[in-house]
């Protein structure tokens, strides 16, 4: 037996387990990219972009579900069926139901895909070779008007809320306070702003350009009853003839004319399984049915009622607005949900000037044309100022009926309280916001303060 | 073995030992090798002549050498000459004439007037100079007789068959002479006339010693139970069971093989203490979840490593699991359309196992680190032996029946009554009223009568038949090949699982130091499974739909078709769905085909006296692809989109390379061992799905995809993983009585990230054989008494890969009205993850009465598990909801006891009992969330119902949570009083109001049930009566609760038992049930469903036969048997089953039965032959 050899056998087979082996542990991720391998060419700028919109987008949260049955429900519009008629009754607690959840997780995610886009500014402006990073720069610009978006939701939602500027990344940041009401606006204002300036003027069908910024603002100057502003916003924008309004009322609504003229934000569907609207197929379930005393207050020649009721003989029946008979499935319809449109801004605009100037041609210039569209006559002229605030909002009501806009417009000129009460929910003044999830106070150990009430 | 054999060896030492004393002085001597060899002789054979005739030598020689004429004899006769020819030298020519004289007669003669004499040895003659040889006989005291050997023959045959053994050894103790039996059992053997003593070992059975001189014996060899000689397998190495200081169990596998089986696991059933085993399902190519002492993880998987011939398995039935079916986009938790995947051992035919063995503290599995945590069991397969060549040849035939008889549906005319009650509550049409609707008749409740019984519909005898053929043996090479063929269809329509198994092991010596060992195995399997089809509703498809299904609807319409209104009136006027249980059986592919290869490579070098080095490479390959497809015409899905077509394509590799050295050495009274090693082990995961949808017709299914015209994007994905390990184990036995084991392993995983990467594992045990002590030495009663204890750490990196890196995630947005692909911050990585760790204290004892009559083991552990990997809910304003991290602690207490026993050992008759007991104590001690000392965890009931479980500071995992019950609103005084929800009346459903706010919500909520047995126990009886045996294994559970969710399912969705016709009417206000219709507080899950699910179960009886072949010189062996499973259990549990686990190995989710298939009945005869 040639012992050497054993030796030398053994040695050698050791030696290259050992030292080709034991250096090998780094992990590799094949599947999925990582942040900082990201952001290496226009196209990355382009899918972080359409991917900061999905999170409100998808079912469950956002637009897809949840705003329908929180802001809808919650009003003298919607009603809600089954356990979503806690919203209605105010029967809701922090925990009772899934949809403020969806809606607060949604919305975060939202912003932190924006985030990610702005935290990356730098690098998405070495992608741009256009002279004046105009490209990367409208980027960063449609990122934080996104983000300023859900801010402007969750801040009138919510109040305070914690205020993401950057990702979340390590340990310490992960968790974080409640900001005021105050430092939300001024980023939101902030963000509106920025947007507004680096923003292209003309977009592509279904992208927002610098005018749906400045259309922001003009709605968030009006929320902070900063009506100058509000006025002046909202006046530049119906002059840049950016937007109009549809010749008829159905045609807001026809998918035929999706992203058309009176577009100023819309979440954009397909007609694809997954990544079509389920507003529709909600119906199935009762939730988009009308409140019984939204039907009454059209007049019957309101050309509206034949859009906004699915049915429009019956003051019960569902919302008839988002509708795709085409549908390819619960998730599948086409439409798009049409967040903010130029008739909502031209009864922003009569709203501002009412307030800072009274009822005056120019305020009955605005809300004249949403009615004349409408197949109504003109508004009775003379009315003094709080009468015509009262026909704006009456107005706003039948125009952007189950839109999911009537509980901002109650809450924002403190009509909530008797609008709910006129429906026999029980008031609390706890209601002008709505509890901070449950699961979202528990699992911030104490850092985040529940909104007084729940 | 007797005193008087005892006695002899000793005699027989101390001779040994004088005579090397003897030999030293000669060590100079030029004869010193020649004096070697003689001694040797003398030594191993016998000098006594032996009496049988002798041979007749005829000799005409004329002045030749002696060395001639020693070669006529030899050429005459059988016996051989022995010497130095140098020695020859010295002797003068012969001249002999002798005829047909007796050989002694004839060499007297040749050495007559020579200086040299002879003796003989056996057939050998010694020729030695004269006065070397009275020297060498006298310095050995040897009798004054000239040595004279024997020829013992005999037979070796089992004790308990009456069989013979081939290839038993039978050695001349303290000697190196040996022989192995024949293929008949016999053997033949040379031995001294003094102080023989014959050693007969044969694996498997317990070796025995005689003394004696006499020829054809029979002797009898028992199989081995647990003799302190067993060898056991412990990682890289073995050990005799006596030397353990860890607790480790030999699962006895002759019997269990003899049952047909499907899997390795199943094997386990009963049969070792502390080991838990529950079957998911009866579903085709289920898998098992095993918990040895409890389970230690949240998010970690709880299955214990197995180490199939050296090469680590987690048994994670996640890794064996295809995806469910695109476009099933909303599917729930409950519904991955498919139920639950396969078995991850199902690839191992059971045939094929030679031993199993179960290491439980953590001084056993130490050597196995980062994996070690849940407990190890290592399966070794068969390998070739030395020897004859042999085949065996077996075959079983048997069939298997629902196990429906536990809960009674209502008839025809029953459902039809109280769907129409039901329907007039709700406002609803009432269909069974003689009404037509489209043409179709509703006859009054009445005149339905039994109408259909579903479950019958759907149910058949299933079939089971396995076939293999195995074959053994070799010189050079050695040999074990085997082929498998199992086919069993369950008794649902439609499923069937099928494998065929290939394995081959070859064994050889390159060279006389290194031996090549190579296992190749292959095989092929294939489970199909009739899935969910509702989205959102079923778990289990065919079995839960067949439970559902209106009694009232016939199967099939008059004209033959299909009745399309079989399944939920509500949905009669929806043309084309075909909710028939029928459809979901025959019209729905779901097939998974499964494919393993390993192969295990091995070369070992003895480099020196005590030291082995072997170096390992392995290679573990499992493919899976799942094909679907769901019927346009007749399955909702399908329906849905025009036929739904998927393939689902899963891959795993892993590779290992692994060097060894084992080192043995004694050392005065210590006998010394190491064992220390490096291992590199990188897993790969590959998954790729694609479907299809709206095809033109049925007829291609989904075997072209691109003919549908909605294609969902095709996803893929892929994830690796790589493990790198030093480990080492010292041992040291004192005096055979205080043995001390030092084992660590020092693992690195790519999982983690420094300073995490690397962890080291250590353990220390020591163990005490009191019966080695001189007090208990000579104990009648006593004869094993050892007392183990041992501590250590062992961990769990069982957590998926790409935890520690954060990723982006892929959506997709119509940005612009145009579809394409989004990305979003995904995963939020968490660089400080690290091993859970457990660590381990066992206490333990073995103790043995009456010569091993009664034996057993106790043992009493505590495992504390730190660091549990948990996903850490986030505040979701992070934009993330949660981050794996290591918080919060699991304790678990408990006891196992073991005990074998003899109860009669006679001739003829024999009688043993195994039996185990086990009981765990589970509790939380950290939730690792700040002040939180209780989480609820909801779970996917049905149609959006949830219920939900807890984990509660202080308290076991998983236990149930929910309202309590307070029976019904009786009449309308009790309405009144309240608290009631709202829409509550009187006959709806009444819950307390344990925190009296007035309001019934979840704050009324507390613990209901607690899943986690008392203990468990198995009990397997063996009789043999000559050639006949039986065994009974008899198993279950004491304590324990399972969450009986099953009929509430039912009710949601339609049919439901018997038991619901005790339902509230204004005559029955104490009715059990709410008034049908009256559906408030139906997702309230409450303590009224939580039910004992204590049983004890007849879980397997085997009747045998072995036939004795002697006359028959072709066949070996014969046995025939009988077998039976699952056939009587014992339970107030009102569910189907409760032995099993609708959430299959889920570490949150224990003993719920959401309507799981129950474990079916099987009969079985077969047939063995050995060739």
């Amino acid at each position: 037996m040639n012992k050497i050899k054993i030796i030398k056998f053994t040695f050698l087979i050791l030696s290259t387990l050992i030292f080709t082996q034991c250096n090998k542990l780094k992990e590799k991720v094949y599947s999925s990219n990582t942040e900082d391998v990201f952001f290496q060419s226009p196209n990355d700028v382009k899918t972080a972009l359409a991917g900061m919109y999905r999170p409100m987008q998808a079912c469950c949260g956002g637009y897809g579900q949840a705003g329908t049955m929180i802001l809808n429900a919650t009003s003298d519009e919607g009603n809600g069926a089954g356990a979503w008629g806690d919203f209605h009754r105010l029967t809701f607690t922090s925990s009772s139901t899934g949809e403020i959840g969806d809606w607060w997780s949604q919305s975060y995610k939202a912003i932190a895909g924006a985030n990610l886009i702005i935290d990356n500014q730098a690098k998405i402006e070495a992608t741009d070779i256009s002279a004046g990073k105009t490209v990367a720069k409208a980027a960063v610009g449609e990122a934080k008007f996104w983000r300023a978006v859900n801010y402007f939701q969750l801040v009138q939602m919510f109040g305070g809320v914690p205020l993401r500027v950057t990702q979340a990344k390590r340990a310490d940041d992960v968790n974080i306070a409640r900001s005021t009401v105050v430092e939300v606006y001024a980023q939101i204002i902030k963000d509106f702003k920025d947007a507004e300036q680096s923003l292209p003027t003309s977009t592509p069908a279904g992208v927002v350009s610098k005018w749906a910024a400045s259309a922001y603002l003009a709605k968030v100057y009006l929320t902070q009853k900063d009506f100058t502003n509000s006025l002046a916003k909202s006046t530049e924008v119906l002059n840049s003839g950016a937007y109009s309004l549809d010749p008829k009322f159905k045609d807001v609504f026809d998918i035929a004319n999706k992203n058309g003229r009176e577009n100023i934000f819309a979440i954009q569907f397909v007609r694809v399984d997954g990544q079509g609207s389920r507003i529709d197929a909600l119906s199935g379930w009762g939730i988009t049915q009308a409140d019984p005393g939204l039907y009454p207050k059209f007049s019957p020649a309101d050309d509206r009622i034949k859009t906004t009721f699915e049915n429009p003989l019956d003051p019960k029946s569902n919302q008839g607005k988002w509708l795709d008979p085409a549908k390819v499935s619960g998730d599948g319809a086409g439409y798009n949900f049409i967040v903010y449109r130029y008739a909502d801004l031209v009864l922003v605009k009569a709203e501002a000037e009412n307030e800072l100037n009274g009822a005056n041609d120019a305020a009955y210039k605005e809300i004249n044309k949403i009615r004349n569209r409408a197949l109504l006559p003109n508004l009775t002229a003379g009315l003094t100022k709080d009468q015509f605030r009262d026909s704006v909002l009456k107005e706003r009501n039948l125009e952007l009926a189950l839109e999911q806009i009537r509980w901002y417009d109650l809450k924002r000129t403190g009509r909530l309280k008797s609008a709910m009460e006129s429906i026999g929910a029980k008031w609390n003044d706890k209601f002008y916001l709505f509890p901070i999830p449950r699961t979202e106070i528990d699992a911030s150990n104490g850092k985040l303060t529940q909104n007084p009430g729940y | 073995m007797n005193l008087f054999a005892f006695c002899t060896t000793v005699s027989i030492r101390k001779l040994i030992t004088q005579t090397t004393l003897t030999v030293n002085e000669f060590r100079k001597n030029r004869q010193f090798l020649q004096t070697m060899k003689l001694i040797a002789f003398l030594f191993i054979i016998s000098m006594q002549v032996n009496a049988t005739v002798f041979s007749q030598i005829t000799l005409f020689e004329k002045n030749v050498s002696l060395a001639k004429v020693f070669n006529s004899i030899e050429k005459q006769s059988d016996f051989v000459f022995f010497y130095d020819y140098e020695i020859l030298n010295e002797a003068s020519k012969v001249n002999i004439s002798v005829k047909n004289l007796q050989i002694f007669e004839a060499l007297s003669k040749c050495f007559e007037n020579q200086p040299l004499t002879y003796s003989v040895v056996g057939k050998t003659i010694i020729v030695k100079k004269k006065e070397e040889l009275v020297k060498i006989i006298s310095s050995l005291e040897i009798a004054k007789e000239l040595p004279i050997d024997v020829v013992v023959t005999g037979t070796i045959i089992d004790a308990l068959t009456g069989l013979p053994l081939a290839g038993a050894t039978v050695k001349l103790k303290n000697a190196k002479t040996s022989t192995t039996t024949d293929d008949k059992g016999n053997f033949t053997i040379n031995v001294p006339a003094i102080g023989n003593i014959l050693v007969i070992s044969y694996v498997g059975y317990e070796t025995i010693e005689v003394s004696t001189t006499k020829g054809a014996l029979k002797l009898n060899l028992k199989q081995k139970e647990s003799s302190g000689d067993e060898v056991v397998i412990i990682g890289y190495g073995t050990a005799r069971k006596k030397d353990l200081t860890g607790s480790v169990t030999s699962v006895n596998l002759s019997k269990v093989s003899e049952v047909p089986l499907t899997s390795v696991d199943q094997a386990l059933t009963g049969r070792a203490g502390g080991v838990q085993i529950n079957q998911s399902s009866g579903q085709a190519g289920a898998g098992t979840s095993i918990r040895i002492r409890g389970g230690n993880s949240l998010n970690g998987t709880n299955e214990p490593l197995f180490v199939i011939d050296g090469f680590p398995i987690i048994n994670d039935n996640a890794a064996f699991a295809a995806g469910g079916p695109l476009g099933l986009t909303n599917s729930g938790a409950g519904n991955a359309g498919q139920g639950n995947p396969n078995g991850a051992l199902n690839w191992l035919n059971p045939a094929d196992i030679q031993s199993i063995e179960v290491l439980k503290d953590a001084s056993a599995t130490a050597i196995y680190g980062s994996r070690g945590a849940n407990g190890v069991i290592i399966v070794t397969t068969k390998k070739g032996k030395s020897g004859q060549a042999k085949m065996n040849f077996s075959a079983s035939n048997g069939i298997s029946k629902l196990n429906d008889s536990k809960m009674t549906l209502m008839n025809g005319s029953e459902f039809a009554a109280y769907l129409n009650l039901s329907n007039k509550e709700q406002g609803l049409t009432q269909w069974y009223k003689d009404t037509t609707v489209k043409g179709r008749l509703y006859p009054k409740p009445e005149k339905i009568g039994q109408g259909t019984n579903w479950i019958d519909v759907v149910k058949r005898n299933g079939l089971i038949r396995n076939y293999s053929l195995d074959f053994s043996g070799g010189k050079e090479v050695l040999y074990a090949a085997s082929v498998g063929w199992s086919d069993q269809q369950t008794p649902l329509i439609g499923s069937a699982f099928k494998r065929v198994n290939f394995r081959l092991n070859l064994q050889t010596n390159l060279t006389s130091w290194l031996k090549l060992d190579n296992t190749t195995s292959y095989t092929q399997s294939t489970a199909d499974n009739s899935p969910s089809d509702i989205r959102d509703v079923q778990k289990y498809g065919l079995f839960e739909a067949a439970l559902f299904t209106n009694p009232a609807e016939a199967p099939y319409n008059s004209d033959g078709t299909l009745n399309a209104a079989g399944g939920q009136p509500d949905v009669l006027g929806t043309p084309n769905i075909k909710y028939s249980p029928i459809s979901l059986a025959n019209d729905i592919l779901n097939k998974n085909t499964i494919s393993t290869f390993v192969n295990n490579m091995s070369l070992k070098a003895n480099i020196a006296k005590g030291i082995s080095f072997e170096v390992r490479g392995s290679l573990f390959k499992n493919d899976l692809l799942r094909d679907i497809y769901y019927n346009s015409q007749t399955t909702f899905n399908g329906n849905q989109v025009g036929g739904l077509a998927g393939k689902n394509s899963n891959n795993s590799n892993s590779g290992l390379v692994e060097a060894f050295a084992n080192y043995n050495k004694k050392i005065g009274k210590n006998q010394f061992s190491a064992v220390g090693g490096y291992s590199y082990q990188t897993t790969e995961f590959r998954t790729i799905s694609a479907g299809s949808s709206k095809f033109a017709n049925d007829i291609l299914k989904n075997e072209s995809l691109s003919a549908g015209g909605t294609t969902y994007p095709v996803q893929t994905n892929r994830v690796e993983d790589l493990l790198s390990s030093y480990y080492v184990r010292l041992n040291n036995i004192y005096n055979d009585k205080y043995i001390v084991t030092f084992t660590g392993r020092y693992d690195g995983s790519s999982k983690f990230v420094s300073p995490n990467q690397w962890s080291f594992f250590p353990s220390g045990a020591f163990s005490w054989r009191v019966s080695q002590e001189n007090f208990l030495k000579n104990s009648k009663t006593i004869s094993d008494l050892k007392l183990r204890l041992s501590y250590g750490l062992s961990g769990n990196q069982a957590v998926s890969s790409l935890q520690t890196k954060s990723t982006l995630g892929f959506n997709q947005y119509p940005y612009g009205g145009i579809l394409q692909t989004g990305v979003f911050p995904n995963v939020l990585g968490n660089s400080n993850l690290k091993w859970e760790t457990t660590k381990q204290f066992n206490l333990g004892m073995d103790f043995g009465f009456w010569n091993q009559k009664l034996s057993g083991s106790i043992n009493y552990y505590i495992k504390n598990t730190d660091d549990l990997l948990q996903f850490l809910p986030l505040p979701s304003n992070s934009g993330y909801s949660n981050q794996l991290s290591n918080i919060g602690s699991i304790s678990n207490k408990g006891v196992e006891l073991e005990l074998r026993a003899t109860v009669v050992s006679s001739k003829d008759f024999k009688w043993d009992i195994n039996g185990n007991i086990g009981g765990n104590r589970q509790k939380m001690t950290n939730l690792g969330r700040g002040g939180i000392d209780t989480l609820l965890v909801g779970f996917s009931v049905v149609g959006g119902s949830q219920a939900t479980i807890s984990l509660i500071k202080d308290q076991p995992v998983g236990l149930f949570y929910g309202f309590v019950r307070n029976g019904l609103f009786r009449d309308a005084s009790q309405l009144a009083a309240g608290p009631a929800i709202a829409g509550s009346k009187v006959g709806t459903m009444r819950f307390k109001d344990l925190n009296n706010d007035g309001v019934i919500d979840d704050k009324d909520r507390r613990v209901v049930g607690n899943p986690n047995p008392d203990f468990t126990y198995g009990i397997t009886n063996n009789f043999s009566y000559k050639g006949l045996e039986l065994n009974i294994l008899v198993q279950g559970a004491v304590g324990g609760q399972m969450w009986n969710l099953g009929d509430y399912i039912s009710s949601r969705l339609g049919n439901r038992s018997k038991a619901a016709n005790d339902y509230w009417t204004p005559t029955n206000i104490n009715a059990k049930y709410p008034a049908p219709g009256q559906t408030v507080g139906d997702n309230n899950h409450s303590d009224l469903t939580v039910e004992n699910a204590s049983y004890l179960r007849l879980k397997s009886v085997n009747l045998g036969y072995n036939f004795t072949t002697k006359s028959l010189k072709i066949v070996r062996s014969i046995r025939i048997y009988a077998s039976a499973t699952n056939l009587l259990t014992i339970t107030k549990y009102t569910g189907y089953d409760p032995e099993v686990n609708s959430f299959a190995q889920s570490n949150l989710f224990r003993n719920i039965d959401i309507l799981s298939i129950p474990l079916y009945k099987t009969y079985t005869v077969g047939l063995n032959f050995g060739f």
